[in-house]
């Protein structure tokens, strides 16, 4: 019987929110560690129970983490980050412009919701399978590179105190570990960017592919979802 | 002189946006470090000063000097910047056709992108021009304060843009399309500093050109206090990150220089069930794995003046890095019976330096941490009495 990944965990999901969260929840478990007066690690690796709460708390803290990791990505990285970009804010004009639904009264995610259902609407169900594609392609991997840029960065800072309290590394060398982890980070966040911006860029192709740019079924979507 | 003035304020926000940045990550730094205020010289406040304001000239510089840095620049309040796409919808290629765009009331224009004209300012020769502007400004300002005008940067910061007259005449920008093919479009940003209005109007001859303008900032009513320091923290968070992150690294390159307080101890606890009349002593050892130290003592806290700690072959007070010393737990041999409980604490104190080498001047800053309570290992002894001990009374007999 080979090992699989159950139906219901999408392997993109993980990727995107449950492993950054992993991490975090890590970074927590170095902190106490770092805090406490007691020998946590040792006390982890002492025996099996002890182990399998350990596993338990990654899990539950993880999970929780990882969707408030993500939100944090939202609000700040993509909203207030990203979208400022002038690449990104061009590709999102060039959407509204496409799809004819007015900037003022929408924002892009709005607007991107307007438009799948307008796409269901006009070519069934397997509108949700290019949605589903776009979004496996490209927006799950900017959220992991995004989510990990936040779970990494705290990780750098409280990894060399572990380090060092832990397994006695020089401290010089858990300095130089914390600048890999930093520099890791940022090329994590830059391909955050890209991977967004890509995506933007697809999905105002996707959309150019099944609209024309003189239709106005965007607006109609746009007033009915507005009066609704 | 206006567009300076709107250039003179964006600096001064930034810089002063920069310095606190810089004095809450340093605080959060010397505590790191186990220094407090109190500790440390007053260079340590001429060094975040410095910081503070080389990498506002250096960001403000490189924004002016390079037309695809400005816009990481630092965004005031009021500002904007707006995405217009001209599209040629029409059958027939445009050529040299003008737009114009109808700017909103008391509006300025900092920079637009293609520009129409090369920017005297975007090149890197040009940069002593910009330095003399930026000094010129600077003048006029410590000028203003001279004449005991002291509220005239807190008016800038704190009051509503209002106060800023910005030239009335510029009322349209033009832009000239040189050659749009059949279904292309061209693209052009514009950054404005605006004070109410919002709206742009483009007019073109061309009717078959279609324009589009949007911008991606966030929709404020309001511009009181508030609402510009939020407007002001939510417009720069890319330079808030950055900076922390530059400034991450330069606390690394600090704590590089100042390993942390610590101490192994081993064992680190003691339980011990003992015989009465039978002298006995429990050796600790303690090992250095951070930086050197200083003074570090020892402290008995245990009530029983019969349970003595000191160290073994001390030579000298300081407690290098990698080394390892021994401590000596004794129980004297007239202890009575009991239990007897307390802990042993190793405090010491250590040296912290702040070195930072800046091309025209070396910053170097040394504290001392007070003592820090580094080990503790708590003991537990049980002196149980002799089993054919015989009782005093009985041995006097």
């Amino acid at each position: 019987m080979t090992g699989e990944i159950p139906g219901q965990f999408e392997y993109e999901h993980l990727l995107s929110h449950t492993f950054p969260g992993f991490f975090t929840a890590f970074t927590f478990f170095m902190l106490m560690d770092v805090w406490s007066p007691s020998r946590l690690t040792e006390l982890v690796l002492s025996n099996y129970n002890n182990l399998i709460a350990f596993i338990g708390f990654v899990l539950l803290v993880g999970t929780i983490m990882g969707v408030i990791l993500d939100n944090i990505h939202h609000c700040i990285l993509e909203g207030m980050i990203f979208d400022q970009f002038d690449e990104v804010q061009l590709w999102i004009t060039k959407f509204n412009r496409l799809t004819k639904i007015d900037p003022n009264k929408f924002n892009h995610c709005d607007s991107e919701n307007i438009i799948y259902y307008n796409f269901v609407k006009t070519i069934g169900t397997d509108a949700l399978n290019y949605i589903t594609h776009l979004r496996k392609g490209k927006y799950c991997y900017s959220e992991f590179y995004a989510n990990t840029f936040i779970a990494l960065v705290p990780f750098s800072i409280v990894v060399p105190y572990y380090l060092l309290k832990t397994f006695q590394i020089s401290w010089s060398l858990c300095i130089y570990i914390s600048f890999f982890i930093l520099f890791i980070s940022c090329i994590s966040l830059v391909s955050s960017y890209q991977a967004y911006r890509n995506y933007n860029k697809s999905l105002y192709y996707l959309v150019l592919g099944f609209i024309n740019e003189d239709d106005k079924l965007g607006e109609y979507y746009a007033r009915i979802t507005y009066t609704f | 002189m206006q567009e300076l003035h709107i250039h003179f304020k964006r600096t001064l926000c930034d810089f002063v946006f920069t310095l606190f940045l810089t004095a809450i990550l340093c605080i959060l730094l010397m505590n790191v470090i186990n220094l407090t205020i109190s500790d440390i010289s007053y260079s340590i406040g001429f060094l975040v000063l410095l910081l503070s304001i080389l990498i506002s000239i250096f960001h403000w510089s490189l924004c002016k000097c390079d037309i695809y840095l400005w816009k990481f620049a630092f965004l005031l309040p009021r500002d904007i910047i707006y995405y217009i796409i001209a599209r040629n919808n029409g059958d027939s290629d445009i050529i040299d056709e003008e737009i114009t765009i109808e700017l909103p009331e008391e509006s300025a224009i900092i920079r637009s992108k293609p520009n129409e004209e090369p920017d005297p300012d975007s090149s890197l020769e040009n940069l002593e021009k910009i330095f003399k502007k930026t000094l010129e400004g600077l003048k006029d300002v410590l000028k203003n304060l001279w004449c005991k005008h002291s509220d005239y940067i807190i008016d800038e910061l704190i009051k509503s843009e209002t106060s800023n007259k910005i030239a009335p005449d510029i009322k349209f920008f033009k832009y000239n399309i040189k050659h749009l093919s059949r279904g292309e479009s061209e693209e052009i940003i514009l950054w404005l500093h605006t004070k109410g209005d919002r709206i742009l109007k483009a007019n073109s001859n061309d009717k078959s050109l279609n324009i589009s303008i949007s911008h991606g900032d966030w929709n404020c009513s309001s511009f009181d206090y508030l609402g510009s320091i939020y407007l002001l923290l939510s417009k720069n968070v890319i330079l808030l990150l950055a900076r922390s992150l530059l400034l991450l690294l330069i606390s690394f390159l600090i704590l590089l220089q100042n390993p942390p307080l610590l101490l192994v101890a081993d064992p680190s606890q003691i339980q011990e069930k003992l015989i009465e009349g039978e002298g006995h002593f429990v050796i600790i050892s303690a090992k250095n794995i951070g930086c050197d130290l200083l003074n570090a003592s020892l402290s008995n806290m245990s009530s029983s003046k019969e349970i003595n700690a000191s160290w073994i072959y001390k030579t000298s007070s300081k407690f290098a890095y990698g080394d390892i010393r021994f401590i000596n737990i004794s129980i004297d041999r007239e202890c009575p019976p009991g239990e007897y409980v307390g802990s042993i604490i190793i405090d010491a104190k250590a040296n912290r330096i702040i070195s930072i080498s800046f091309p025209f001047n070396h910053i170097c800053t040394i504290g001392q941490t007070s003592a820090e309570k580094l080990v503790e290992v708590p003991f537990f002894f049980k002196i149980i009495p002799k089993l054919n001990a015989i009782p005093l009374e009985q041995q006097k007999l």
